[in-house]
C-alpha cells in the first residue's frame, strides 16, 4: 500500500513536470525556423518514467500530459493538439518493439523516440491536409530528432543519478 | 534498459542518419531550378491564391485565416509570409522562398503555400 502511494505521488510529480515543460517549450520563441523542430523537453520527464517504472506507466503518463498541456493552454481539439496526440501514441506503439529488445540504452530508446514521433507527425499532417508538402520537411526532422533525442536522454541520465542519490 | 551508451545503439544511430541522408538526397535533387514557378497557397486545403513567381512583380494577398489575417508577399520571384498571427511565428520567420522543397507552412493558421514547378507542355508550336 504504502509502495503504491509513493508511485502515484512520483508519477504526478513527473507529469507536472512534464506539462510546464511541455508548455514552457510552446510558448517559447521558435529557435529553429523548421516547423515541427524543438527540443522536446518533456520527454525527460517521459524517459526518466520509462527507465524507473515500465512501459506501461510512460504511455499512460505520456498522454495525459498531452491531453493537459492543451487543456491548459487552450488548444484541445485543435489541429497542433490534434498532430500531437496521434504521433506520441503511434510513436510510443512502435517504440514498444524497440523497448522489448531490451539491447538498446537510453540514448538509443531517446533518439528513437524522437525520430518516431517526429516521422508520425509528418506522416499524420501529410494525411490530416491531404497534401505531400510536408514531406520535404521528413529529413531535417530526422535529424534535429537525433541530437534532441540524445540531449534529452543525456538530461534523463543525469535526473536519475540525482534520484538515485537522494533516495 | 541501461543507462550507457552500447554499441546496438551507435547501430541504430548511424541506420536512423542514413536513412535521412538518402532521404535529404532525394529532396534536394527534386528541386528543379530552372523551370517557371508558380506558388500556390492553400487555406483549409482548398487553393486560394496562386502567384506566378516567374513573372517577378511584386504582389500582395491578404487572408482572413484560422487566427486572423494572414499577409503573403511576392517580389523578384519568391514569396514569403510578411505577418500572421500564431505562437511562434514560423512561417513569417522562415521568410522568403523561391524553391519547390522549402514549402511556407502555417499549421496554426491552416495554411500553406506550395512552390510548384511549371512544366512544359509536350506539345507547345503546330507547325504547317
Amino acid at each position: 500500500m504504502m509502495k503504491d502511494t509513493k508511485k502515484i505521488v512520483i508519477l504526478g510529480l513527473f507529469l507536472a513536470l512534464a506539462i510546464i515543460l511541455n508548455i514552457v517549450e510552446n510558448v517559447s520563441f521558435a529557435f529553429f525556423v523548421i516547423p515541427g523542430v524543438k527540443l522536446g523537453l518533456a520527454n525527460i520527464s517521459t524517459i526518466f518514467i520509462l527507465y524507473y517504472f515500465g512501459y506501461k506507466e510512460m504511455f499512460l503518463i505520456n498522454v495525459t500530459r498531452v491531453v493537459l498541456a492543451n487543456l491548459i493552454t487552450g488548444l484541445l481539439f485543435s489541429i497542433p493538439f490534434t498532430i500531437a496526440f496521434f504521433s506520441s501514441v503511434t510513436s510510443m506503439l512502435l517504440l514498444y518493439f524497440i523497448y522489448r529488445s531490451n539491447k538498446i540504452s537510453i540514448y538509443g530508446i531517446s533518439m528513437i523516440q524522437a525520430v518516431l514521433f517526429n516521422t508520425m507527425q509528418i506522416i499524420i499532417v501529410c494525411l490530416l491536409y491531404q497534401s505531400n508538402v510536408f514531406i520535404f520537411y521528413l529529413p531535417y526532422l530526422i535529424f534535429s530528432g537525433i541530437a534532441t533525442g540524445y540531449l534529452v536522454a543525456l538530461s534523463a541520465k543525469y535526473l536519475v543519478r540525482l534520484i538515485d542519490k537522494i533516495y | 534498459m541501461s543507462l550507457k551508451l552500447n554499441k546496438y545503439d551507435i547501430i541504430i544511430t548511424i541506420v536512423v542518419a542514413l536513412i535521412a541522408c538518402l532521404l535529404l538526397f532525394n529532396v534536394l535533387r527534386s528541386d528543379n531550378q530552372e523551370s517557371d514557378k508558380i506558388a500556390n497557397v492553400y487555406f483549409e486545403n482548398e487553393l486560394v491564391h496562386s502567384f506566378n513567381l516567374s513573372e517577378k512583380k511584386e504582389e500582395v494577398f491578404e487572408i482572413e485565416a484560422t487566427n486572423g489575417l494572414v499577409i503573403i508577399e511576392t517580389k523578384d520571384g519568391k514569396v514569403r509570409v510578411k505577418s500572421e498571427t500564431s505562437q511562434k511565428n514560423i512561417c513569417s520567420i522562415q521568410s522568403w522562398s523561391d524553391s519547390s522543397v522549402n514549402p511556407i507552412v502555417c499549421l496554426p493558421n491552416n495554411l500553406y503555400i506550395k512552390i510548384e514547378s511549371v512544366e512544359d507542355e509536350d506539345v507547345d508550336v503546330f507547325i504547317k
